[in-house]
C-alpha cells in the first residue's frame, strides 16, 4: 500500500519505528518530526510525505478539529495495556510541523493549515488545550514508564509559560540531521560519554560558540542554544541526551548508529585510503548509494575496503568531512585538523583513531592550518615527533604527517586545540572542565587521593580565576597558570567532596583514600599461562600447593646459619635468617625461624667459636633418635658437634642418644 | 639501592591503589593512569608498560599483551623460604586492605610491618611473625590468601618454547636499518647484509620488532626475551647463581645480564623469592634469596646452563 494512502494506525507504527525505535534504547530521544524524515519513511517526495501524514490525521480530527477523538483512542490504548504505540503520534507529529514552521509566536496559523490548507484562521483551535499537552504526557508515561527506556528516554518536559504549544515546540527544537551535528559538537569537545560531569549551562553556552561556525546547518542548534524561550527545555534536552549518548554518530536520516570511516596509511607505497568497520554476517560487498555509486566496499576481515581505490583520500574530505551510506548503513569521516593513527593489529598499517592513547606510538596526520603549532609545541614538550617530509607529496594537499608521536604522561605544555581534543581526559578546550587524575571511572567524579584532578579552563577565556570550595575551610581564589590549566592535582587534597566555581559554573568532585572494601569483580580474570595448561593469577598458581612450613627455636645467642637436624637420618635442613634484610631496616630479632622439610626439627647446629654446637630446637622438647644407623651426612654432624654448654640435664641424656645412634650403636 | 621507606607514595603505589580500586580493564585505561601519575612525579617519567611490567613482576597484576587487557591479582600473603618468617604482600592492595593489616598489627605483639622502597615501583610490604602459623592467622583474619614458596611454583609453570616452534615471518625491508644481537656482549650492533643467524630487530610500521634467522635461513617472529634466549640457548654463561655468605648478611641471588629479557612469568618467580624488584649492579639484574633449586628449573626451562658462583653483595656497586 502506498504510503499516500496510509491511516493513522500505519502512520503511528512507522513513526514510533523511526523515533522510538528499540535501537535507542536508554538513550534521549526527541520526536523531532520533519518533511526530510517523513520522505525517508514514506518513500515519498518530502512534501508528499508531510501530506499523506497530514491526510490521515485530518480523516481522523477533521472537520471541527476534533482532538477528543485522539484523546479518547489514547485513553482507551492506555486502559487496555497501552500496548503498541500510542494512537497520538501523527497528531503530534503534525504539531511539531507546525512548531518547525512557525514564525515569531504564530504556532496555530502554521497548525489549522495543516490539518486544513483552506483555514486562515489564527489563534488555538477547539479542544486543543483540552487534549493535546495531555497526549504529550501521556506519549513520556509510555516512553520513560510503560517501557521503562526501552525505546528511548523522552526529552518532553513541562514548557512553563507555553503550556500548550511548548511541548511541540520543544520537540522541533532538534531534529535528525541536528542530532547528528550534536554528537558532532560532543566528539569536538572530548565529551567522555558516561564519565563527565554534565554542566547544561556549560554544555549550553559551548554549543551556541561551536553552532556558530557551522554556518546554515548549525541554524537550528544555535537556536536551541541561544533562544531563551527555549533555556529550560535546551539544558535539560542537551544534559540528558550528553548523559545517554554512546560516543557514536548517527545517520542523519534514520537517526540510527553509524560507523566511523577511518584513514589507512599503507606503507608500501606510501598511500592515504578508506576504510571501514565492517560487523560480522555482513555481505562479502556492498553497493555504495549515490553520489559514490561507483564504488563497491569489499569485506576484508573486519573491515569494507572501498573498490575502486577511485574513491580517493583528498583534502576536501579531510577538511569537510565524506559520508557514505550503502544497504541501509552510514559511515562517517569527521573533518578535523588533526588526525592520529595508530597500528591496526588486523590490517598491521595505520588506521586513524579517534584519541590518542597514551603510551602508544601514533602517526599525526595534522591541516596546514595547524601545523606550525603542532610542530611548536612539540619542540617545547620535547617529544621525539617529527613531520616527514617524504611524506608530505604522498598526503593531500596541505596535509603533513607526523611520525613517532608518543606521549608517555599529560602533557606538561598546553597543545594546541585540535590536539586537546585528541587526548580525552588532557584540559582545555572549549569548556571548563576536570581533566587527569586517578579517576574511579565506575563512580563518576571520585578520584584517588593522590591522583586528584586539574582544572582546565577554556582557550578564550580572559579571566581564568576560580574557586575552590571544601567543608570547612575559606574558599581559596586561584588564577590558571601556564595557559589555561590549573593543576589542582599539586595540592594532594585529602578525601571530602570539592568544588570548582568558575564563572557561575561549577565543578563537583570527591577525594577518596579508597571505595574498595573486597577485591571487586574482575580481580584474577586475566591469567598468565603456564605449562600444561596451567595458570597463574600473581603469586597463585594452580595446582597443588606448599604446606604450612614449621618452625624451630632459634637459641638465645641467636644465628645466620645453621643446620636443622631431626630424629631420622634424612632429617637435614640448612636455616637462615636473612640478615641483609637488616641492613634495610635495622635490627630485626627472631624467635623462631621456619622451617620447610617435613620432619620434626630437634637440634639447631649453629657455629659457637668456632664449634659446632647443638641446641634444642624443638618447640615442645627434644624428640629422641627413630634410628641407629651410622654414617651419612646426618652422623657426620652430629658427630661434629657438642651440646650447648646450657642444654638441660634432659637434654643431655638425648644429645648422647643421638650420638649413639650416629654411631651405629 | 633498596631502602626503607618513609616518604609519599611512589608512582607504582598509587597506580596500584588505583587499580585495585578498579580491579580490571583495557590496556588503554592503565596506560592512562599511569601517564597521569607520572606526569606529575619530579622524576623523568616512565613508560606506562615499564611500570606495569613492574607491577606483574611483584604478583600484583597480570597483563594479557594480546588482548590488550589487565587485572588486579587476588591479594595473598606470601612467604618464601629463606626470608625469616618474613611474608609480604602481593596482589590486591587498597587502602581499607591497609588499614585492617594496620589493626591488626596493633592487636598482636608477635607481628611486625616494615616497608621497603623501590623507587618509582609500588613498595614492598612484609610482615614479620614469629611463627607461621600466626602469619596464616593474619591471612585470614585479613581474608587473603596464605600462598608458601611462590618461586618455586611459578618456576615450575614456566614453559619456554624452542626457537622452531616459533612462527615463520618475512625478512627485513629492503632498506631499513636492521641491527643485530651480539651473543657475546649482548649489545646490539648494526646488521649487515648477508645476514648471518641470529636474533635482528628492525622497524616496522614505526615499531620495532624482532626475527629470528635460523640456520636453515628462515626468519622466525619473536619477541625480544624469546628472541634473545633462543640464540644464548646451551649457554653457560648467561645465568648465575651466587651462594649465600656464610655471615648471611649477602643473600643467596640470582642473577642475568642486564640486557637480557626475561620472559614475565620468569621475571615472576625470580622476583617472588623475596618480594622485591631485582637490583642492577655492574650490568646485571639481580634476584635476592632465590634457591638454587629455582634457579636451576628457571635456567633449564630457558635453556640455559645454571653456573654457580661467588657472594653478591647488595651494598658495593
Amino acid at each position: 500500500m502506498s504510503a499516500a494512502a496510509w491511516d493513522t494506525a500505519t502512520w503511528s507504527l512507522k513513526l514510533a519505528d523511526r523515533y522510538f525505535s528499540p535501537a535507542f534504547g536508554g538513550e534521549a530521544v526527541t520526536f523531532a518530526v520533519d518533511p526530510d524524515s517523513l520522505s525517508s519513511i514514506a518513500g515519498l517526495d518530502a512534501a508528499s510525505a508531510q501530506e499523506a501524514l497530514c491526510t490521515a490525521v485530518r480523516q481522523e480530527v477533521m472537520p471541527g478539529h476534533r482532538f477528543d477523538r485522539v484523546g479518547r483512542a489514547t485513553s482507551d490504548w492506555r486502559r487496555c495495556g497501552a500496548s503498541g504505540p500510542p494512537p497520538s503520534l501523527p497528531l503530534l507529529a503534525v504539531t511539531v510541523l507546525a512548531a518547525a514552521s512557525m514564525d515569531a509566536s504564530n504556532f496555530y496559523g502554521p497548525l489549522r493549515r495543516l490539518l486544513d490548507p483552506s483555514d486562515m484562521g489564527k489563534g488555538i483551535p477547539p479542544s486543543f488545550d483540552d487534549h493535546i499537552p495531555r497526549l504529550w504526557r501521556e506519549l513520556r508515561w509510555w516512553l520513560n514508564d510503560h517501557l521503562d527506556g526501552a525505546r528511548g528516554i523522552a526529552t518532553i518536559t513541562d514548557p512553563g509559560f507555553y503550556v500548550n504549544i511548548g511541548y511541540s515546540v520543544q520537540q522541533a527544537a532538534l531534529r535528525t540531521p541536528d542530532r547528528r551535528l550534536l554528537f558532532q559538537f560532543f566528539r569536538r569537545i572530548g565529551l567522555v560519554p558516561a564519565e563527565e560531569q554534565i554542566l547544561p549551562g556549560e554544555l549550553r553556552r559551548a554549543l551556541g560558540v561551536w553552532a556558530k561556525g557551522q554556518g546554515q546547518r548549525g541554524l537550528r542548534l544555535l537556536r536551541l542554544a541561544t533562544d531563551p524561550s527555549l533555556e529550560q527545555h535546551a539544558e535539560i534536552l542537551l544534559a540528558d541526551v550528553a548523559r545517554t549518548w554512546d560516543g557514536r554518530l548517527r545517520d542523519p536520516i534514520s537517526g540510527f548508529r553509524a560507523a566511523p570511516l577511518r584513514l589507512l596509511l599503507e606503507r608500501r607505497p606510501l598511500r592515504l585510503g578508506w576504510i571501514a568497520p565492517r560487523g560480522r554476517d555482513q555481505p562479502p560487498s556492498m553497493q555504495l548509494d549515490p553520489p559514490h555509486s561507483d564504488t563497491e566496499l569489499i569485506a576484508d576481515g573486519r573491515w569494507w575496503t572501498p573498490r575502486p581505490s577511485a574513491l580517493r583520500v583528498d583534502a576536501e574530505h579531510l577538511a569537510k568531512g565524506l559520508e557514505l551510506s550503502g544497504a541501509g548503513q552510514s559511515f562517517f569521516h569527521e573533518a578535523a585538523p588533526a588526525i592520529p593513527l595508530r597500528l591496526d593489529p588486523d590490517q598491521y598499517e595505520f588506521v586513524s583513531v579517534d584519541r590518542v592513547i597514551y603510551g602508544e606510538p601514533h602517526l599525526l596526520l595534522v591541516s596546514s592550518t595547524i601545523r606550525a603549532s603542532v610542530e611548536s609545541w612539540i619542540d617545547r614538550e620535547g617529544l621525539a615527533a617529527r613531520l616527514d617530509p617524504m611524506a608530505t607529496r604522498h598526503m593531500p594537499q596541505g596535509w603533513f604527517l607526523i611520525r613517532d608521536f608518543y606521549l608517555d604522561s599529560r602533557p606538561a605544555h598546553e597543545p594546541p586545540t585540535a590536539v586537546v581534543d585528541l587526548l580525552g581526559s588532557a584540559g582545555g578546550g572549549r569548556r571548563v572542565r576536570l581533566s587527569g587524575g586517578l579517576k574511579l571511572r565506575h563512580l563518576g567524579q571520585v578520584y584517588l587521593s593522590g591522583g586528584g584532578p586539574d582544572i582546565a579552563l577554556p582557550n578564550t577565556v580572559e579571566h581564568p580565576t576560580f574557586t575552590i570550595r571544601t567543608t570547612g575551610f575559606d574558599p581559596i581564589e586561584r588564577v590558571a597558570e601556564a595557559g589555561c590549566e590549573f593543576q589542582l592535582s599539586r595540592f594532594d587534597l585529602p578525601p571530602g567532596q570539592y568544588e570548582v566555581d568558575h564563572g557561575g559554573v561549577a565543578l563537583r568532585f570527591q577525594m577518596v583514600d579508597g571505595v574498595a572494601a573486597t577485591p571487586p569483580d574482575g580481580v584474577g580474570t586475566v591469567r598468565s599461562a603456564g605449562r600444561d595448561g596451567r595458570e597463574a593469577a600473581g603469586l597463585v598458581v594452580d595446582g597443588p600447593s606448599t604446606s604450612r612450613p614449621g618452625s624451630l627455636n632459634v637459641p638465645p645467642v641467636g644465628f645466620d646459619v645453621g643446620i636443622a637436624i631431626g630424629p631420622s637420618p634424612e632429617d637435614v635442613e640448612i636455616v637462615q635468617l636473612p640478615r641483609w634484610i637488616e641492613r634495610i631496616d635495622g635490627p630485626l630479632t627472631w624467635s623462631s625461624a621456619e622451617r620447610w622439610k617435613p620432619f620434626d626439627a630437634t637440634w639447631l647446629l649453629i657455629p659457637v667459636e668456632g664449634r659446632s654446637t647443638a641446641y634444642d630446637a624443638h618447640p615442645v622438647g627434644v624428640v629422641p633418635p627413630r634410628s641407629s644407623a651410622g654414617g651419612g651426612t646426618w652422623a657426620r654432624l652430629i658427630l661434629n658437634a657438642q651440646v650447648a654448654c646450657d642444654a638441660s640435664e634432659t637434654a643431655e641424656q638425648l644429645w648422647l642418644a643421638y650420638v649413639q645412634a650416629a654411631t651405629g650403636d | 639501592m633498596i631502602e626503607l621507606t618513609t616518604g609519599s607514595p611512589s608512582v607504582g603505589d598509587d597506580l596500584l591503589r588505583w587499580a585495585s580500586e578498579v580491579g580490571s580493564g583495557h590496556w588503554e585505561h592503565l596506560s592512562e593512569a599511569a601517564a597521569q601519575r607520572s606526569g606529575r612525579s619530579p622524576v623523568q617519567p616512565r613508560r606506562a608498560w615499564i611500570i606495569a611490567s613492574e607491577l606483574a613482576a611483584l604478583g600484583h597484576i597480570d597483563v594479557d599483551w594480546d588482548a590488550r587487557r589487565w587485572s588486579v591479582a587476588p591479594p595473598c600473603l606470601a612467604l618464601s623460604p629463606g626470608m625469616g618468617l618474613c611474608a609480604y604482600l602481593a596482589g590486591w592492595r587498597t587502602q581499607s586492605l591497609n588499614r585492617r593489616l594496620d589493626d591488626a598489627l596493633d592487636e598482636d605483639l608477635d607481628l611486625y610491618s616494615f616497608s621497603i622502597s623501590q623507587g618509582e615501583a609500588p613498595r614492598a610490604t612484609f610482615v614479620k611473625a614469629a611463627s607461621p602459623e600466626r602469619l596464616a592467622d593474619l591471612a585470614e583474619q585479613l581474608h587473603i590468601r596464605m600462598v608458601y614458596d611462590p618461586a618455586r611454583h611459578l618456576a615450575d609453570l614456566v614453559d619456554h618454547c624452542s626457537a622452531t616452534a616459533l612462527p615463520l615471518s618475512a625478512g627485513p625491508p629492503n632498506d631499513d636499518p636492521v641491527e643485530r644481537f651480539d651473543e657475546v656482549t649482548f649489545g646490539w650492533t648494526t646488521g649487515a647484509k648477508p645476514f648471518s643467524p641470529g636474533l635482528h630487530s628492525f622497524a616496522l610500521h614505526g615499531m620495532k620488532v624482532f626475527r629470528v634467522l635460523d640456520d636453515s635461513g628462515d626468519w622466525h617472529v619473536v619477541d625480544r626475551a624469546d628472541g634473545q634466549l633462543a640464540v644464548l640457548r646451551g649457554r653457560g654463561d648467561v645465568m648465575c647463581w651466587h651462594k649465600q655468605s656464610q655471615d648471611a648478611q649477602h643473600p643467596r641471588a640470582l642473577s642475568a645480564p642486564g640486557r637480557i629479557s626475561l620472559p614475565a612469568l620468569v621475571e615472576r618467580a625470580a622476583t617472588s623469592a623475596s618480594g622485591l624488584l631485582p637490583l642492577f649492579k655492574n650490568g646485571r639484574r639481580i634476584y635476592l634469596n632465590v634457591d638454587r633449586d629455582v634457579a636451576t628449573t628457571l635456567a633449564s626451562s630457558l635453556g640455559l646452563v645454571l653456573t654457580r658462583t661467588h657472594e653478591i653483595d647488595i651494598e658495593k656497586d
